[in-house]
């Protein structure tokens, strides 16, 4: 929840540009340079990390196989042989990286409905940006803000693990 | 994630409210481009949403969002392809607006153009006049090419212009103004001006040294180099402001922890 709403810290960049170019007169150039950093944020900035944190499997070896043939007293191995090692490693071939919070699926959701919003009002003002239309648009981007923290605070049911919370 | 996906609805809401109040006039779009990029945008959020719905991501969907980005890429390289493809179709609105533009550019074009030219030597001034000649009748003839060849022969004429504007000294003065290329010699002239310039003189002096300027004629082949030095400036930027919010949050616990340790340490080595 924090993170979404630091994200406004991260897009400062964003707003200066978008004023300057606005100033100067290339209103188009703003939004335009405005989505199309989102899109590479979302493509490429999930895309890459997810990729190579697959691809690492391939390259991972299970750890110092010597530690694996330590018996004990009874001369019964301590822990599971290299052969059952990999055999465990084997059995979980499909590998996949976890998304821990369920709250991000129903942001994907509010994020696509905000931007159909956007599309239909773009295109009932008539390609027009007025006062009135920003106004409006300010009003979405709160109600889908608050909307998107009320789901990570599971208001409307688990969406996903408590955080670290001090037990009483 | 939660920052990727709040940062993208600040953008889009955000940043466009932003420049809906911010310009004095009501602007019309043009609805292609924003199409395009929003269209695009929704096609990756949906993209996305199906990745992420069953909370696993296996290795061919990271790299289908990566092709995705590449088609993107694909799609704004023949940009202008496409473009000519949506609005050469033969609906009446879009032809002519798209002239108006071109008018509305050249018309630009023209200006500079005359504001160039009285400062001009005679002989280039007649290759401007042929040139701008050229461009309206290539104008009057119509089509989304004139912009094209309007845009390289301003660009063959821009050079020389400017080769030929710096050797006068008001001439010079003009082009500062309109660029604005810091030089590190200079004071400014106004008195407000000189604490500012102060404050900035550090900052400003290694952004001269690191950035090649790309609008001065030396560099003009590395436009390149200055968009990466500059994106490595945007990135230190970004990560110090980073680190200065995780200092001020982290400062009291990183003492106290610091503290802890400390006499954690001292009490296990004396209690020996």
């Amino acid at each position: 929840m924090g993170l979404t709403i630091l994200a406004v810290g991260s897009s400062i960049e964003e707003i200066f540009s978008a004023i300057v170019m606005t100033r100067r007169g290339h209103p188009e150039m703003a939004i335009a340079g405005s989505i199309g950093s989102n899109v590479f944020d979302i493509l490429m900035g999930l895309g890459i990390p997810w990729l190579f944190r697959n691809l690492m499997r391939f390259t991972y070896q299970p750890p110092a196989l010597e530690t694996f043939s330590l018996t004990n007293k009874a001369g019964a191995p301590l822990l599971p042989s290299a052969d059952e090692t990999f055999a465990n490693f084997e059995d979980n071939l499909p590998f996949y990286v976890e998304i821990h919070s369920r709250g991000l699926v129903y942001s994907t959701i509010v994020l696509f409905v905000a931007l159909i919003i956007f599309l239909l009002t773009f295109f009932i003002n008539r390609c027009r940006l007025t006062k009135l239309y920003g106004v409006f648009l300010i009003f979405i981007w709160l109600s889908v803000i608050t909307i998107m923290c009320l789901f990570e605070m599971n208001i409307f049911g688990v969406v996903h693990q408590e955080t670290c919370r001090r037990k009483i | 994630m939660g920052t990727i996906v709040g940062s993208a609805v600040f953008n889009v809401l955000f940043v466009i409210a932003l420049c809906a109040l911010i310009s004095t006039t009501v602007c019309e779009l043009d609805a292609y481009p924003i199409v395009r990029d929003a269209g695009f945008y929704c096609i990756a959020v949906a993209v996305l949403f199906t990745i992420i719905y069953d909370q696993r991501v296996y290795w061919y969907e990271g790299l289908a969002l990566v092709l995705l980005y590449v088609v993107y890429v694909l799609i704004l390289k023949f940009n202008d392809r496409i473009s000519r493809l949506v609005r050469g179709q033969p609906s009446n609105q879009n032809p002519r607006r798209s002239i108006d533009c071109h008018v509305e550019q050249l018309q630009a074009l023209n200006d500079t153009n005359l504001e160039l030219e009285s400062h001009m030597a005679t002989r280039a001034r007649s290759v401007s006049e042929s040139v701008m000649m050229n461009t309206h009748t290539t104008m009057v003839a119509g089509g989304t090419t004139t912009t094209e060849t309007g845009y390289m022969k301003r660009r063959s004429t821009y050079k020389p212009c400017r080769k030929r504007l710096k050797d006068t000294p008001d001439n010079h003065q003009i082009v500062a103004n309109a660029t604005e290329i810091f030089d590190p010699l200079k004071l400014p002239t106004k008195r407000y001006k000189i604490l500012k310039w102060i404050l900035m003189y550090p900052v400003r002096l290694l952004m001269h040294i690191t950035i090649p300027d790309c609008r001065k004629d030396v560099f003009h082949n590395y436009y390149m180099l200055t968009f990466v030095m500059s994106t490595i400036w945007v990135r230190k930027n970004k990560t110090k402001r980073f680190f200065f919010y995780r200092l001020i949050s982290g400062c009291w616990f990183g003492l106290f922890s610091c503290l802890a340790r400390r006499y954690c340490w001292l009490y296990i080595k004396y209690s020996r």
